[in-house]
């Protein structure tokens, strides 16, 4: 398939994916559809995908909720500018416009005031643990990536 | 009258509030985000922690004919049937006497004209710490119901008083804002929809352009808009003859006769018509020094007590508490708005917390209604290296405005003490405000802007006189920003109202 074909697939994908992991739920039809609207817009495609790296961690982010949050976790610390960030918070702000997603954005956990304080400090550690995962994933592809493909070998010096 | 004038797009479904704009409007995405996705903050952007929704675009736009080139400041210029304050969050704070300083007219000549404002246009207020502040007049209705979070802090500040009153010279106490808290005219008060940023759709927050609409029922006003005015022409003697404007429908230039001039087209448009003028008539380029603003500084806080509890839709969106570190000279003191997070959209703030997107998402919604800002303002002198001045455009055959601004060498220990202070008194009102958080907004961002023509008892060139007479040109009046000699910590505009109230009625 070339590539413009392929493309609605693969924001179609992302969204999805991205939907599950920040709200825990599919997105509607109306959200999937603004999604790609923006991706549509002219010269808006090229902005986001800025480098091969950039172009790599999209393709795995989108491929389960759980790549996502790695892929967003290392982006949060050491590419905070990346395209999947950029592309979540896309995400976000169509979720937090439409509903029913909104609500989710909207109500919080059920739970004592000590209670939160040991969920937020959970999700806190959790995040951290995270940070080393994706850390050990994405350096090295990141470092492998910015080598210039037709830069020359070694050997060949 | 001649202005742009700029219309405001009829706001959605009248009645709803801002959790049903979401529901029942058909794309709410275009309306939140807007057609082009304009209104979408992405990382890389300035950490403002919000940004102006498509609803007010218009407030924003500017005509080809306006060109700026800007040096250490960041101009906000409006061209919209009434102005900037068609987007502004109502703030009214009245001057103190001490703060009049370099006004050649006692205290007494303006402050009747802030009761008459108050009458006019209804501001929400109360007697409380801050009236030794922002002093009292007439014409105060009562103010707004808290939401849960101001409640909360005015609660905490009740019981710790003492010492932050002696301690730290901190005051709290209800902001006063131009918002209804009953009918006024055909106005109708505010039923707390919540969607104020994105324009009231009962006029319930006063903007401008509700007196604009007022004042055009008046047989023997005339308002004639789409009509941008570069300059006026003058006489060997220093009278204005004629306004020459460009109608922005046509693209034609007209003149017009003028008997008596009054510029309230902003500080920095009045400038831009003033220096062109003499430019035009005599090819001299002036400076207008003096230019002011307020620094602004936003410092978001978490309030401890608040984690969990679930945040209020229906509720007046912007600040409804002010607070004041009281200075020994009150021109020195520092004045802050706190707003409560309340409705927003979120994706400004959540990438802003030090987390992967997931964890930002539950954080925040978990936080939300803990959450809220506060923001300082500082003061400013009028300083000759601040200046605004025309250059030739080289992409046009047009001229520019040049804003010229670079801060005192005092101003990094100020807003250092005062945020340590502010940061202080939270803590003691069961807040957290991170110092990593807190960002010092660019020079020009409070969209305070004053002091380029002052007035003044002395009679010189490129001042006026205390009615904001010219003295350069007999029959031309400032009533905006530009007479201003000084600013303090304060918004001003209800001092520009209350300042042009008194000029119509002494000059006019
Ligand atoms: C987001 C925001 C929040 C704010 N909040 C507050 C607050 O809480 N409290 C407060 O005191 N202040 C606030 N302000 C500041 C306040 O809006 C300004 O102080 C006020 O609007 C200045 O009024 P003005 O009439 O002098 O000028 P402007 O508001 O700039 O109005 C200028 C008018 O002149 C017209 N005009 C300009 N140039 C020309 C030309 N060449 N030809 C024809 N017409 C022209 C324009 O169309 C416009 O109608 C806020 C501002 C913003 C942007
Ligand atoms: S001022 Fe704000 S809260 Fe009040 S009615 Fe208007 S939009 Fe609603």
């Amino acid at each position: 398939m070339n590539e413009s074909r392929r493309e609605p697939e693969q924001f179609r994908r992302e969204c999805f994916t991205y939907s599950r992991y920040l709200i825990g739920q599919a997105p509607i039809d109306y959200v999937v559809e603004k999604y790609c609207e923006y991706h549509r817009m002219p010269g808006v495609f090229a902005g986001l995908n800025s480098d091969r790296f950039d172009r790599l961690a999209v393709r795995l982010s989108a491929r389960a909720p759980l790549l996502a949050r790695l892929a967003d976790t290392y982006a949060s610390r050491f590419y905070k500018r990346s395209a999947v960030r950029k592309k979540l918070v896309l995400l976000l702000a169509l979720l937090e416009c439409s509903p029913p997603a909104f609500h989710v954005l909207d109500i919080p956990d059920a739970c004592s005031r000590p209670g939160m304080y040991v969920r937020l400090g959970f999700r806190a550690c959790l995040y951290g643990v995270m940070l080393i995962l994706s850390w050990i994933l994405f350096t090295p592809l990141r470092l492998f990536l910015s080598v210039p493909r037709d830069a020359p070998g070694r050997g060949d010096q | 009258m001649l202005d742009v004038g700029h219309k405001r797009p009829e706001p959605p479904n009248p009645g709803d509030d801002f959790t049903s704009l979401k529901t029942n409007q058909k794309d709410p995405v275009e309306y939140f985000l807007g057609r082009k996705f304009e209104a979408l903050i992405l990382p890389g952007h300035e950490p403002e922690y919000y940004g102006f929704p498509p609803s007010k675009e218009y407030v924003f736009t500017k005509p080809g004919n306006f060109l700026y080139r800007a040096n250490g400041f960041s101009p906000l210029v409006s061209f919209a049937a009434g102005g900037l304050a068609e987007a502004w969050t109502g703030g009214c704070y009245p001057f103190q006497e001490r703060e009049l300083i370099g006004f050649p007219f006692p205290y007494k000549d303006l402050a009747p004209w802030y009761s008459e404002v108050a009458r006019r246009i209804g501001i929400a207020g109360t007697q409380d710490d801050l009236a030794k502040f922002m002093p009292l007049h007439d014409g105060l209705m009562e103010p707004l119901d808290l939401d849960e979070h101001s409640a909360v802090l005015l609660a905490a500040y009740e019981k710790r008083k003492q010492q932050l009153n002696e301690k730290f010279g901190c005051f709290l106490g209800r902001s006063r804002v131009a918002v209804l808290s009953r009918d006024l005219g055909n106005r109708k008060r505010c039923d707390y929809l919540g969607r104020c940023l994105w324009g009231c759709p009962s006029d319930a927050l006063y903007t401008p352009s509700v007196t604009l609409e007022e004042c055009r029922r008046h047989p023997n006003f005339e308002y004639q808009d789409n009509t941008y005015v570069s300059h006026f022409r003058y006489d060997s003697g220093g009278r204005i003859t004629r306004l020459v404007a460009t109608s922005l429908d046509t693209g034609q230039t007209h003149e017009i006769e003028v008997g008596r001039v009054v510029l309230a087209a902003g500080t920095l448009s009045s400038a831009k018509i003033f220096l062109e003028s003499i430019y035009r008539d005599s090819g001299e380029s002036l400076q207008l020094r003096g230019l002011m603003d307020n620094r602004q500084v936003l410092a978001p806080f978490v309030n401890l007590k608040l984690i969990g509890r679930r945040y209020e839709p229906k509720r007046y969106q912007y600040h409804q508490i002010a607070l004041t570190i009281a200075a020994a000279d009150p021109i020195e003191s520092v004045h802050g708005l706190v707003t409560t997070l309340k409705t927003a959209l979120i994706h400004p703030i959540v990438p802003g917390i030090p987390f992967d997107l997931g964890t930002g998402v539950y954080w925040f919604r978990n936080m939300r209604a803990a959450l809220g800002l506060v923001n300082v303002n500082f003061s400013d002198h009028r300083r000759d290296e601040n200046y605004l001045a025309l250059e030739a455009d080289p992409a046009s055959a047009q001229t520019r405005l040049l804003v010229n601004y670079r801060p005192d060498s005092s101003e990094a220990a100020r807003i250092r003490e005062a945020t340590r202070t502010l940061q202080k008194v939270l803590w003691k009102l069961g807040c957290l405000a991170p110092s990593a958080m807190m960002h010092i907004r660019p020079m020009g961002a409070s969209v305070h802007y004053a002091g380029t023509i002052p007035m003044s008892a002395d009679s010189a060139t490129l001042t006026c006189t205390r009615s904001c007479q010219s003295r350069d040109f007999e029959n031309l009046y400032f009533v905006d920003g530009t007479t201003f000699p000084v600013l303090p910590a304060k918004n001003l505009t209800f001092t520009l109202m209350a300042n042009a109230v008194r000029v119509a009625e002494e000059a006019f």
